[in-house]
C-alpha cells in the first residue's frame, strides 16, 4: 500500500528515534548515524509509493530495510551517501554536545563499548593487536605486518581470522551488522 | 505541526522531520510541474483532435449516461439505518502551489426540494487518507456530499493543498496546468464531465472507472486521451454504516484499506491495465439482495455487534460467504391498493425525437427507434398525495404497465406535501401500448427497518383510450427474416 506524506512523517515522528538507534549501534559515531537517518527517510519519502505490505508494520519494516541499505552503503564506502537528501534539498546542522551525547545514551553506546571491549579481550592477543592496527588505526597490511613483525599474507589471516571471530560473538551478532574493513 | 517535541533532548530530530517534510512536498510539487511542462508540447499537437473526440462523445451522451444511470440507478443494496456522515476526516496532502484556476461549474438547476437537493456543507466529509497517484503528482481523493434530499454523492478528484480538484491537462480546461476546485454543488446522478454519482442515502454504490486520466476529469468514454501507462483504474463506492474495510488484490497480493466511518466510503486507484478501455461500471454485483465484491475487490469486512464478519467474494470456490447483516432481500409483494382518484389527460404529440425526456438523467426512457416512429402522445397524471416525500428514500411514480416497455415510467423525484395536488407530465409512445391503457401511480418509501427493503402503495389508477390522430403503425419484418421465410 503507497504511504502518503503524512504516513511518512507519522512513521518519522514515531520511529525517528529507535532508527537512530539502530543506526548508530551500527556505527557507533552519532554524527553519522543522524545523516544515515536522515537519508533513510528521505528516500523513503521518495520511494512511498513502492511499499507494497499494508498497516504501520509493514511499513517500518520497509523503512528498516531502507535503513540497512544505506548502513550497508556506508560501510561498503566509507561515506554517508546523500542523494536523496540532495533531492529534497535537506541540510542539517551540526549536533550539540548535549544532543551527542543523547545518541549516545538512546543507542547505549557506553554499555555497547564495553562489550565490544571485551569481545576485543576475548580474541587471542596477536589476534587483537592485528585487528587494532587494521581496523581501529587503519593501517595498511604492510605496516601491520612491519609493525607485528610478521609477513604481510600473516597479517591478512590474522585480521580475517579476528574479524571471523567478532562476527561469530552475540554483540556483533545482536547488533546484526558487519565489522568494518573485512 | 506538532507542537510535542519527538525526543526533548533531541531538537535536532523535528528539524530534520520538519526538512524532509517540506523538502519532500518541494519535490513532488517540482515534479507535478516538470511533467506538466513536458507533456504540453505533445498534448498541444492533438488537442484538436481531442475537442473533436469529445464533441462527438458530448453527442452521443445522453444515451450513454441513460444507459449508466440504470445500471446505477439499480438498488443494490438497502440497508436498515439512515447514514450519518462520520466526522473528523480531513484529508491530510499537500499544499498547493499550482496555480489556482476557475472552479469547476456547479451543476445548474438545484434545487433543495427536487431531484437530487443542494449539498449540505456542514456535512460533507473527505474520505481520512489521500490516495497515492500510481504515477506521481498530487494524490486522489474523494469527498461524500450529503445532499437535502438525503442523497450521498461522491466527489473524486485530486487532492491539492486539501483541496478536492482537476487540473488543467490531458485536454481538461484547455490544457492551462492550472488547478480547478470541485465545488460541493457539482455533483451529478451518474458519472458526466466529472467523477461524481449519487444514490440515496440508504443504498449502497460500488463502481469502477477504467482509462481515467491524470486530469481527473472524464473525457468519455471511448479512446484515449493521456498515455495508456499513465491512465489509472479507480474504484470506489458507498457500502454503509456498518463497513469496516475492503480488502483488493494488487500484483497478487491483497491489500486491505479502512473505508470512512458512517459512509463506508472508499476509493482504490491503481495503474491502467494495457489495453485501457475507457469505462464506467458497476464494481459490485447482487446476489441476494446483497453486494457482492467481484472486480478487484475481493472482500467486505462488516461491523457485526462487537465482532466483524468478512463477506467474500462470489468467485471463491465455496461461493460467497454472507455476513448476517440483517438486511436480506425480500421479494416485492403485491402492493396495497389505496384506490385514491387518478384524473389523466392525454395530448397528442407530433413526433417523439424531439422530446426531452422528462425526469433526468437515471428516470426516463429513451424511446426505441420503433416506438418514436410509431407517434406519440402526452400524459398529464394528477393525483393528491396521500403521504409527504420529504428526502430521496420515498417518491410517488407513475407507472404504465399495458405498455411493453414504451410509457415513461416516472419517478417524480421531489419533496410532496401530503394531500398535495401533483401533477405529473409522462410520455407516451402509441406503437408500444394498447389503444386503451391503465396509469398507475405508486408511493415508495424505503424502509428504515427490515425485513421489507422497499414499502410499496398503490395511490390508484385510471384508464384511458388513446387520443385520436395518433396511429400505430405496424412494421415490416426485417429483411433478413423476409429472405429466411423464402
Amino acid at each position: 500500500m503507497p504511504l502518503s506524506h503524512d504516513q511518512v512523517a507519522a512513521l518519522y515522528r514515531e520511529h525517528a528515534p529507535a532508527v537512530l538507534a539502530f543506526l548508530a549501534r551500527r556505527v557507533l559515531l552519532p554524527e553519522v548515524a543522524v545523516d544515515l537517518l536522515a537519508e533513510t527517510f528521505a528516500r523513503a519519502y521518495r520511494d512511498r509509493a513502492r511499499l507494497r505490505g499494508e498497516g504501520e508494520e509493514a511499513a517500518l519494516a520497509w523503512v528498516y530495510g531502507i535503513a540497512r541499505h544505506v548502513l550497508a552503503s556506508y560501510q561498503r564506502r566509507g561515506a554517508v551517501e546523500r542523494r536523496a537528501l540532495r533531492a529534497l534539498g535537506v541540510e542539517r546542522r551540526a549536533l550539540s554536545d548535549a544532543e551527542y551525547d543523547r545518541v549516545e545514551e538512546l543507542a547505549e553506546l557506553a554499555s555497547l563499548g564495553a562489550r565490544i571491549d571485551g569481545e576485543l579481550d576475548a580474541l587471542a592477543v596477536e589476534q587483537r593487536d592485528a585487528v587494532r592496527l587494521r581496523v581501529c588505526e587503519e593501517r595498511p597490511y604492510d605496516e601491520v605486518a612491519h609493525e607485528l613483525g610478521i609477513s604481510e599474507q600473516t597479517a591478512r589471516a590474522r585480521v580475517s581470522r579476528a574479524l571471523r571471530a567478532l562476527r561469530d560473538s552475540p554483540t556483533f551478532k545482536e547488533l546484526g551488522g558487519q565489522p568494518d574493513h573485512a | 505541526m506538532h507542537k510535542t517535541p519527538i525526543d526533548p533532548e533531541l531538537p535536532i530530530l523535528d528539524e530534520l522531520g520538519q526538512a524532509l517534510h517540506e523538502g519532500a512536498l518541494a519535490s513532488e510539487r517540482r515534479l507535478v510541474e516538470q511533467q506538466l511542462t513536458e507533456r504540453q508540447p505533445a498534448e498541444r499537437q492533438s488537442t484538436e483532435h481531442r475537442r473533436a473526440r469529445r464533441g462527438h462523445i458530448a453527442h452521443g451522451g445522453s444515451r450513454m449516461r441513460l444507459v449508466f444511470a440504470r445500471l446505477l440507478r439499480r438498488p443494490l443494496l438497502v440497508l436498515p439505518l439512515l447514514v450519518v456522515l462520520g466526522g473528523g476526516a480531513v484529508a491530510l496532502a499537500a499544499s498547493g502551489v499550482l496555480r489556482s484556476g476557475s472552479a469547476v461549474p456547479a451543476t445548474p438547476h438545484l434545487t433543495p426540494d427536487a431531484q437530487l437537493g443542494v449539498p449540505l456543507a456542514g456535512r460533507s466529509r473527505l474520505i481520512a487518507e489521500s490516495v497515492p497517484d500510481p504515477v506521481g503528482g498530487p494524490p486522489w481523493s474523494m469527498r461524500v456530499v450529503r445532499t437535502s434530499r438525503d442523497f450521498l454523492c461522491m466527489q473524486i478528484g485530486r487532492l491539492y493543498g486539501a483541496q478536492l480538484g482537476v487540473i488543467g491537462e490531458d485536454g481538461a480546461f484547455d490544457d492551462d496546468r492550472r488547478f480547478h476546485p470541485l465545488p460541493l454543488s457539482a455533483i451529478s446522478e451518474v458519472p458526466g464531465r466529472f467523477l461524481s454519482t449519487c444514490e440515496p442515502s440508504n443504498l449502497t454504490s460500488s463502481l469502477e472507472v477504467s482509462g481515467m486520466p491524470a486530469s481527473a476529469e472524464l473525457p468519455g468514454l471511448a479512446g484515449t486521451l493521456g498515455k495508456p501507462s499513465e491512465e489509472r483504474r479507480l474504484y470506489f463506492g458507498l457500502l454503509g454504516p456498518d463497513a469496516v474495510s475492503v480488502t483488493y488484490r494488487q500484483h497478487g497480493r491483497a491489500m486491505t484499506v479502512p473505508v470512512q466511518p458512517g459512509t463506508g466510503a472508499y476509493l482504490i486507484v491503481l495503474p491502467g491495465a494495457r489495453p485501457a478501455p475507457r469505462s464506467v461500471a458497476d464494481g459490485g454485483k447482487v446476489a441476494d439482495g446483497r453486494l457482492v465484491p467481484v472486480s478487484v475487490l475481493s472482500e467486505i469486512t462488516y461491523r457485526l455487534g462487537r465482532g466483524v464478519c468478512e463477506e467474500r467474494t462470489i468467485t471463491t470456490p465455496r461461493g460467497p460467504k454472507a455476513c448476517p447483516r440483517g438486511n436480506t432481500f425480500v421479494a416485492p409483494v403485491k402492493p396495497r391498493d389505496l384506490h385514491r382518484a387518478i384524473h389523466v389527460s392525454l395530448r397528442a404529440i407530433r413526433s417523439a425525437r424531439s422530446v426531452l425526456v422528462p425526469g433526468g438523467a437515471g428516470r426516463g426512457r429513451t424511446p426505441s427507434p420503433r416506438a418514436a416512429r410509431g407517434g406519440s402522445y402526452e400524459a398529464i397524471v394528477a393525483f393528491r398525495a396521500p403521504f409527504a416525500v420529504r428526502s430521496a428514500l420515498s417518491d410517488y411514480s407513475v407507472e404504465i404497465p399495458d405498455c411493453r416497455g414504451g410509457a415513461e415510467a416516472r419517478a417524480l423525484e421531489q419533496n410532496i406535501r401530503a394531500g398535495e395536488l401533483v401533477r405529473a407530465r409522462v410520455l407516451v409512445f402509441a406503437n408500444e401500448c394498447r389503444a386503451r391503457l391503465t396509469f398507475e401511480v405508486h408511493y415508495h418509501a424505503s424502509a428504515s427497518v427490515l425485513p421489507s427493503p422497499r414499502e410499496e402503495t398503490l395511490v390508484g389508477s385510471a384508464t384511458v383510450s388513446k387520443p385520436s390522430g395518433v396511429a400505430i403503425i405496424r412494421e415490416p419484418p426485417a429483411a433478413g427474416r423476409v429472405r429466411r421465410a423464402r
